[in-house]
């Protein structure tokens, strides 16, 4: 069996798929901190699947995140250039919260007295300047067990051009200490010395805790028979190989929402759609990755903590953008008298007013079942009844404050989350240039299917995919991961002078060790390569990152790359202007061992369809038609609409028609000429 | 907090409502983020000099972009209103842009550049959609037209007072020719005025579409709820405070031209039920050199100060500022008239805004942090890179300390109150980009003022030249340092130091414009720590030692300063030492720094 487990905040989910039959299972436990490995066992158990016959184990985590925000790593030290121990704490000197004059960022993961620094030099073409005096290393492994430092950053400048200094000191340290070591340039090949000096130490603040955790989750399989191999879904979108899981744990910190932006991509792949956006919502957020061309989009910096006051991450992580609006939103009415959904949630607990578990704020899933979009009676396939009087009673007590009648006021909570939820696929599309007519939206997670055309009409995409499991998603979608490698290097030349048959030659080399790294994982198929430059006008600091062709390419085409890209991305572009080229990225990546099998269908059920009020925003409330997913042959169905199954709920609104493909998917589509 | 739901008595319910707020609020966001992107100018995408706005047919603020520096608040008002009355609605015609920098109008240098264009629907006027950003250059003196010794506006470059540049959709050749032969750099110019004019059609595109989906009748009540809605919240925000007359007293340094007399600030807040005056009256006259700004520099200081202490997460609008009298006298350094110079403008207003927190400390304590560096510390290399024969010029300002909290340590290093999201240069990029090395960039020991609870500390930059090349700099408040408050110490100053490869003796500068530094000069930029709070005495020795161990106080500073005494080989405190020192007043302490600071 190939397992896929994810392991989320309040539940564990398991999806499993024998490569020789097809079969599918899938499971789902509580999550069981702080050993979660229990919970991953709860579900191989309730899938009735022996650990023996688990032949690769995928895994998406949040313990890296996890060790970050809540400040859980090893005692750790950086080491610097001499006159540069400061940087760490130092930063860019921005206030994101420009009025704010109590403005603070995070504080270091490294006090300075943890900071070390040696004389070394390199300058910006990566000549020594001032070479390393090695002398000084035994007096500072004195000095770092005298601290009890378990882990070691290692960041010097211009390392990003030439690593011998790290290398050396790193090799010197790994030598003569049982402590973490990490060094920048191991992680990142460009240049920005803060950004890179944080990745360093963040990866080393993690490195223990997550090798540990790794050794743990390892030690319960083996212990329960498991003899398959453990794989990692790393934050590019991809697999990780065992050597980044160990050297390079940071690669994880957005490893948990990987697995459903790759089985969007599957889900793409089989219909011949390249161009997607993948909307996954649940319970107090939504979120949104856009998927070009097959492949996810990622962004060369991500943020622990968000940008405002937290740590920069110089890697490859999916271009997540994420809100506060999910299911368990509440409405409420803020300081300055405007109504509000989200982002605080009411959460599993008390959870929203019609649970009936305590709570008493309005919120959307009260709104949706007030509205009729979800049944009192048939909620998680009917294991958990509803109470409807509550929500009324919740939105009502809202109502009397704003003066407004219940229904406008359940409608209201509705339009603003759509609003909301909106925002994310706008950023993942408008914002990066990308008009949103042209991608199809694969949705997903619990409360996706409800929302995902309200979110579609608003930002004007017409395509909307909801597969099959769509609870069951994140984990479901890891089965189809392939493995991934991103490999940068800044080489920032401008682009009349620049040597293009060094840049084939580099991008060679980056082609081959990311082909080596692959290889590490074992025999591996269908290796692709994907070339990207990162290019700027003479001048600009923000870099627009081009695809490159297969194959050589010559200077006058680099330049219409570029500022075609450019115009479409900006609207405008200076032909006249000199161009550098500042990074090349390359994407390696190979086919992983997954079945062929088609998705699962659905559990077919005998139930009938039936009739109920259900309102919507063209229409009002109106008779609605409400088929079961399972019951449904899959022929053309006219909006309004509702197609229920057991975790979740497709609103189909007025002017939109759906069906069912080949695969179980439900496709759903705006009315008229697309 | 009980502001009532305007929607309540209007036609427009409550959600609508909210929907249209947000979704101006978005497009004037995404235009932004445009903006920054597609600018050539570093000064626009990395130092974020820049705003963009939309107003009403009178040109009041309907909404304006957040992210960018705080100083261009709520501005833009006074320039569409000039050329409103010069061109008179029916001479603004759909696809007209106008360009607009007139000092007597905008009162900022004249870098700061309005692109603003008309929008109509229907047949009729009943917007505009607007953006300043500093250009790179605009002609005047020096390159990029800023510089610490001009005495008129005419040295500083082009003025230009609501010009079509673009008329009826076309853009007008003769006006671009005139653009393009009055700037060093007319591609950056004109590439930064190309992205304004895409970020202006962004706004007016994304305002039609809401009035197409919503209907005028239903945006238009909007816009007056939204200004409504700020009002009634910010006059609730003040009623809360204290009813008074609070002063504030500080200087500038000099006006870059005569450096022995200092430019006093003076500032009376009154609080008197849901409003508060702001009054300059007592700021010394306008100056020869270039440290004037026009009226609307000494009305934005009024507003950034009053926002960020009453309201900072407010969205700027006309009804934000409703609340809010400004008393300000013709003729004086924040309402220049004259054709003044008004080159360093920004430097001032960090020092008036920081004067007005000052008077407002007495009223609110607890939302006033002591004084940061306050010293702008902005500097510029330039020359030609022997390497290759082009010419290059650098952009950077200084980080360093700012205040003491009320319960804590003040933060550092930041840049200054009328920076934003401004980040510092990284040193590998400034190392590939320019013919410069960096030798040390670290923390100032000692350098913040002394309190129960501290500044943050200044930082130390070392530059090697490995070429000769030129240097302007533009420091400030090294004779009124960042003040401390309730006892709280002032911070240690800033500034740069050459020194000479000759090993001749450093020389000091705060404001200096083209001097030549030769191969193998050594140029230090220092910024100053940020002002403490409460008695040194009263700080817990035990995090004087912590700051000790760390190397932020030397064990010198914590004597002199904290009056705690550590064991240098131990690094523990000596109780009986400390208690002793405690004993005796704190040398400099008694001296009551707030308002204390008139000369």
């Amino acid at each position: 069996m190939i397992v896929a487990v994810d392991i989320g905040g309040t539940f564990t989910d398991l999806a499993a798929v024998d490569p020789d039959t097809g079969e599918l299972r899938f499971s789902k436990s509580l999550t069981t901190p702080p050993h979660v490995e229990r919970g991953a066992l709860d579900c191989i158990n309730l899938a009735e699947i022996a650990p023996a016959d688990i032949r690769v184990l995928r895994h998406g985590t949040t313990v890296v995140i996890n060790a970050l925000l809540e400040r859980k790593g090893a005692r750790t030290a950086l080491i610097t250039t001499e006159g540069f121990r400061d940087i760490l704490e130092i930063g860019r000197g921005n206030r994101p919260e420009s009025f704010n004059l109590f403005y603070e960022r995070l504080p270091p993961m490294v006090p300075r007295i943890h900071r070390f620094e040696l004389a070394e030099r390199m300058d910006a073409r990566g000549n020594v300047v001032r070479p390393l005096d090695g002398t000084r290393l035994p007096e500072l492994v004195e000095q770092l067990r005298g601290e009890n430092i378990d882990s070691i950053a290692i960041c010097f400048l211009h390392a990003w051009r030439n690593p011998a200094h790290e290398k050396e000191v790193a090799d010197y340290l790994r030598g003569h200490g049982d402590w973490f070591v990490s060094a920048s340039h191991e992680l990142s090949r460009e240049f920005r010395e803060y950004e890179r000096t944080v990745t360093t130490v963040l990866n080393a603040y993690v490195g223990p805790a997550a090798s540990s955790y790794l050794h743990r989750l390892d030690d319960a399989l083996r212990g329960a028979d498991f003899s398959g191999r453990i794989s990692l879904m790393g934050s590019n979108g991809g697999m990780l190989t065992a050597d980044d899981t160990t050297t390079r744990p940071i690669l994880l910190v957005e490893s948990g929402p990987v697995g459903g932006v790759a089985g969007a991509i599957e889900v793409g792949s089989r219909m011949g759609l390249n161009n997607l956006v993948a909307f996954d919502m649940g319970g107090t957020t939504a979120k949104a990755v856009l998927v070009e061309d097959g492949e996810a989009a990622v962004s060369p910096l991500y943020w622990v903590g968000g940008y405002e006051r937290g740590y920069p991450v110089q890697a490859a992580v999916l271009d997540i953008v994420e809100v506060g609006a999910g299911g368990g939103s509440i409405a409420s009415i803020n300081e300055l008298g405007s109504i509000q959904v989200g982002p605080q949630s009411a959460g599993a607990v008390p959870g929203p007013a019609c649970y009936d578990r305590g709570g008493d704020q309005p919120t959307v899933t009260d709104a949706n079942l007030l509205l009729g979009r979800l049944d009192e009676n048939n909620f998680l396939g009917g294991t958990m009844r509803l109470r409807r009087d509550l929500s009324e009673a919740a939105i009502g007590r809202l109502g009397q404050q704003l003066g407004q009648e219940t229904e406008p006021v359940a409608a209201g909570i509705l339009k603003l989350a759509t609003l909301t939820m909106a925002s994310t696929v706008r950023k993942v599309t408008i914002e990066r240039g990308h008009d949103p007519r042209d991608f199809a939206m694969v949705a997903f997670g619990g409360a996706g299917p409800l929302h995902a055309v309200d979110v579609a009409r608003e930002i004007g995409m017409r395509k909307v995919i909801i597969p099959p499991q769509p609870g069951h998603f994140s984990a479901y979608g890891m089965l189809f991961a392939d493995y991934r490698v991103d490999l940068t290097e800044t080489i920032a030349l401008p682009l009349e002078t620049f040597d293009l048959s060094e840049m084939d030659r580099r991008f060679g080399e980056l082609a081959t060790s990311g082909e080596d790294q692959l290889e590490a994982v074992g025999p591996v198929r269908d290796v692709r390569h994907a070339r990207y430059a990162e290019m700027r006008y003479r001048g600009q600091e923000y870099t627009l990152k081009v695809r490159l062709p297969p194959g050589a390419i010559d200077r006058a085409e680099l330049e219409d790359i570029f500022h075609a890209g450019y115009r479409r991305r900006y609207g405008n572009a200076s032909r006249s202007s000199s161009i550098d080229v500042v990074t090349l990225r390359m994407v390696t990546s190979a086919r992983s061992e997954r079945s062929a099998a088609a998705f699962a269908e659905q559990p077919a059920t005998a139930a009938r369809p039936a009739r109920r009020t259900v309102w919507f925003e063209e229409t009002g409330a109106v008779p609605c038609v409400v088929v079961q997913r399972g019951g449904w042959g899959g022929e053309k169905l006219a909006g309004p609409a509702l197609i229920e199954e057991q975790a979740s709920t497709t609103v189909l609104p007025p002017g939109w028609t759906a069906f069912k493909d080949e695969f179980g998917n439900i496709i759903i589509e705006a009315n008229g000429q697309s | 907090m009980n502001a009532t739901p305007a929607a309540a008595t209007r036609t427009v319910d409550s959600f609508t409502f909210e929907i249209i707020r947000q979704l101006l609020i978005a497009a004037l966001d995404d235009a932004e983020v445009n903006l920054a992107r597609t600018a050539f100018s570093p000064f626009i995408y990395e130092v974020k000099d820049y705003c963009i706005g939309l107003l009403d047919a009178r040109g009041r603020v309907i909404a304006q972009s957040q992210g960018s520096i705080p100083t261009f608040i709520a501005d833009l008002d006074e320039p569409i209103r000039d050329g409103l009355e010069i061109w008179g609605e029916e001479g603004l015609e759909p696809g007209d842009v106008l360009l607009m920098n007139y000092a007597e109008v905008c009162g900022q240098h004249l870098n700061n550049m309005v692109v603003y264009a008309p929008i109509h629907w229907e047949g009729r006027l009943i917007g505009f959609a607007a953006s300043r950003a500093h250009w790179t250059d605009v002609g005047g003196q020096v390159p990029g037209s800023v510089s610490t010794n001009t005495t008129d506006i005419f040295q500083e470059g082009l003025q230009l007072r609501s010009i079509k540049v673009h008329k009826r959709g076309r853009a007008d050749e003769e006006i671009l020719r005139i653009l393009r032969h009055n700037t060093r750099f007319p591609d950056l110019t004109l590439g930064d005025m190309a992205a304004q004019i895409e970020a202006g059609e962004m706004v007016r595109s994304r305002w039609l579409a809401m009035i197409e989906k919503y209907g005028w009748e239903t945006i238009d009540a909007c816009v007056e709820m939204i200004w409504d809605q700020s009002e009634s919240f910010v006059r609730d925000q003040i009623r809360a405070l204290p009813d008074g007359e609070y002063f504030g007293d500080a200087f500038c340094d000099d006006d870059g031209i005569t450096f022995d007399r200092t430019l006093p600030i003076k500032v009376r807040v009154e609080i008197a039920g849901d409003e508060m005056t702001i009054d300059f009256t007592g700021t010394c006259e306008q100056t020869a050199g270039p440290m004037n700004t026009g009226r609307s520099g000494g009305l934005s200081a009024a507003k950034v100060a009053f926002k960020s202490v009453i309201t900072p997460r407010l969205p700027s609008n006309e009804g934000a500022f409703r609340a809010l009298k400004v008393v300000l006298p013709e003729g004086t350094l924040i309402s220049a008239t004259n054709n003044a110079a008004l080159s360093l403008w920004t430097v001032t207003m960090k020092t008036v805004i920081e004067t007005v927190y000052l008077a407002l400390s007495q009223a609110v304590p607890d939302r006033i942090p002591a004084a940061h560096h306050s010293a702008m510390g902005a500097y510029t290399f330039y020359g030609r890179d022997e390497r290759n024969g082009s010419l290059f010029k650098t952009l950077d300002s200084v980080l360093g300390g700012w205040g003491a909290r009320p319960n804590s340590d003040g933060f550092s290093p930041l840049k200054t109150v009328t920076h934003g999201d401004t980040r510092n240069v990284p040193i590998e990029i400034e190392e590939t980009s320019y013919p410069l090395t960096v030798e040390r960039y670290e923390w100032r020991p000692d350098t913040a003022g002394a309190g129960r609870f501290r500044g943050g500390l200044g930082l130390r930059k070392v530059y090697a030249l490995p070429q000769s090349c030129h240097l302007m700099a533009a420091f400030d408040r090294s004779k009124c340092p960042p003040w401390g408050l309730f006892g709280g110490q002032p911070a240690k100053v800033g500034g740069v130091v050459v020194y000479p490869p000759d090993g001749g003796d450093p020389r000091s500068f705060q404001k200096v414009t083209g001097l030549l530094l030769e191969r193998e000069t050594r140029a230090e930029f220092l910024s100053a720590g940020g002002g403490g709070r409460g008695d040194p005495f009263e700080r817990d020795p035990g995090r004087v030692l912590e700051d000790v161990r760390q190397g932020y106080v030397t064990f010198e500073g914590a004597r002199r300063d904290y009056g705690v005494v550590i064991d240098e080989v131990s690094l523990t405190i000596d109780e009986e030492a400390t208690a002793r020192m405690r004993a005796r007043p704190a040398q400099g302490a008694g001296a009551e720094s707030a308002g204390a600071m008139s000369r």
